[in-house]
């Protein structure tokens, strides 16, 4: 066998390891950029929660503070979400392969009268993938220096995301509290009896009920199920955020070790259960 | 306590005095019939409802400046990381760059072997596509 393609072969084992992990880095950071997209409709909710409670009370009369405090929060997450990105471009081969080119050259150059084709496969093809590693280097060396230089800010940014919509619970919690006491009042207003309209959503329960009762009570239990599923939301962009600072922490972990298949296999499985809760998360809001 | 666990631990206070206000409302129960009793049902309700909606707009109010005044604690890493990701943007332009020009050379050694093929057997099919190949050259 040609010294060429003994070295051809020795390289390319190298570079299809390597190449598996950085392809498992874009895919993971593929997924983070998907997830931190999903986090901005929970981080508006201090917003929307407020518009929706100025609806059905004189007592709010602006959501000017709640709305900073969401565009404050979305443009954290935007932070986040470019440094994921970044990441995820690194980590991108589609730009950056030369492979089309060279392969368009092999076969006009195969043409060429009198020259050996296997002798072009054996040149050509030992460029293209010394060209591979040169530049799979440079990707390695720009994934290392985002993921030494910015994973331990981003992991702080993601704890700051977790920790500020904690109040969000609070505030949930409240406009339910007061959804019920509304149409609860307004129930028993009308001599039905509306002491737990949780009750009335049911079975058939409201049937019971006279006619306004029962209209009243489906709309309340129309509310009321768009702040559940913003509280089951609130669960899943929780579990999102764990995940994904889950990713980060594996990727600092094996800087140093881009080739190490293991690193492929975490990461793929930490990517897995991260869409399932962004999928919920979007679900929640569609 | 900071300013953001101060408001939070507020907010949480006014949560639970709108629970306790909420079950004192919905035991109430259905309005009386009884005009005289209903009158009272009325009083008793609107002072709780409107208790309750204090409560909730407060809470509201609390829970938006408690995260105004958290996210202040956070602009070291946002400084940082904004910084860190414009680099990694010029240094994948780079590559980018370094990439093309690799593909350029590659261009080149197929222009020279092409070269050397049609000098080793010269023929019109032969210098017609070393000459092909430089053209790939000129114009990628």
């Amino acid at each position: 066998m040609a010294l060429s393609m003994r070295l051809a072969i020795a390289l390319l084992s190298t570079a299809v390891a390597s190449c598996a992990n950085i392809v498992a880095v874009n895919h993971t950071a593929a997924r983070l950029v998907a997830a931190s997209d999903s986090w901005n409709d929970v981080l508006a909710e201090y917003r929307k929660s407020c518009e929706r409670e100025m609806r059905t009370t004189s007592a709010i009369n602006d959501c000017t503070r709640q709305s900073i405090a969401s565009d404050q929060l979305t443009k954290t997450n935007a932070v986040l979400a470019s440094y994921f990105i970044a990441l995820r471009d690194a980590s991108d081969e589609k730009n950056l392969t030369i492979q089309p080119g060279l392969d368009d050259l092999v076969t006009s150059f195969k043409e060429i009268p009198g020259v050996p084709a296997d002798q072009v496969e054996a040149v050509s093809g030992l460029f293209g993938l010394l060209t591979h590693l040169a530049t799979q280097a440079m990707r390695e060396e720009i994934i290392k220096d985002l993921i030494v230089g910015g994973t331990d800010d981003a992991r702080t940014l993601i704890s700051a995301l977790e920790k500020l919509t904690g109040p969000l619970d609070t505030q949930l919690t409240t406009e339910e509290d007061k959804l019920t006491g509304l149409f609860g009042t307004k129930i028993n207003s009308v001599h039905d009896d509306g002491t737990n309209p949780m009750a009335l959503c049911q079975g058939n329960v409201a049937t019971t009920l006279s006619g306004t009762g029962y209209l009243l009570s489906l709309e309340y239990c129309r509310q009321a199920q768009v702040i559940s599923q913003r509280k089951d939301a609130l669960a899943k962009y929780r579990s999102s955020l764990r995940e994904a600072d889950s990713a980060l922490s594996e990727l600092k972990s094996s800087k140093d070790t881009l080739s190490n298949k293991a690193l492929a296999q975490h990461l793929y499985a930490i990517g897995a259960s991260l869409q399932s809760n962004v999928e919920a998360v979007r679900k929640a809001y569609n | 306590m900071g300013t953001f666990e101060s408001l939070a631990s507020v907010a949480e206070l006014c949560k639970d005095c709108a629970k306790i206000t909420l079950d004192h409302l919905l035991s109430l129960g259905p309005k009386p019939m009884d005009a005289t009793k209903g009158l009272l049902w009325d009083q008793q309700a609107t002072r709780l409802q409107n208790q309750l909606d204090s409560l909730t707009a407060l809470v509201s109010k609390l829970t938006a400046e408690a995260v105004i005044e958290g996210l202040k604690n956070y602009q070291p890493q946002l400084d940082h990381i904004g910084t860190l990701t414009k680099e990694a943007r010029v240094e994948i332009q780079h590559m980018a760059q370094v990439s093309a020009s690799l593909t350029k050379f590659s261009k080149v050694l197929d222009l020279g072997l092409a070269i050397l093929s049609a000098a080793a057997s010269p023929s019109l099919a032969a210098i017609s596509a070393a000459v092909a190949a430089s053209d790939t050259l000129v114009h990628p």
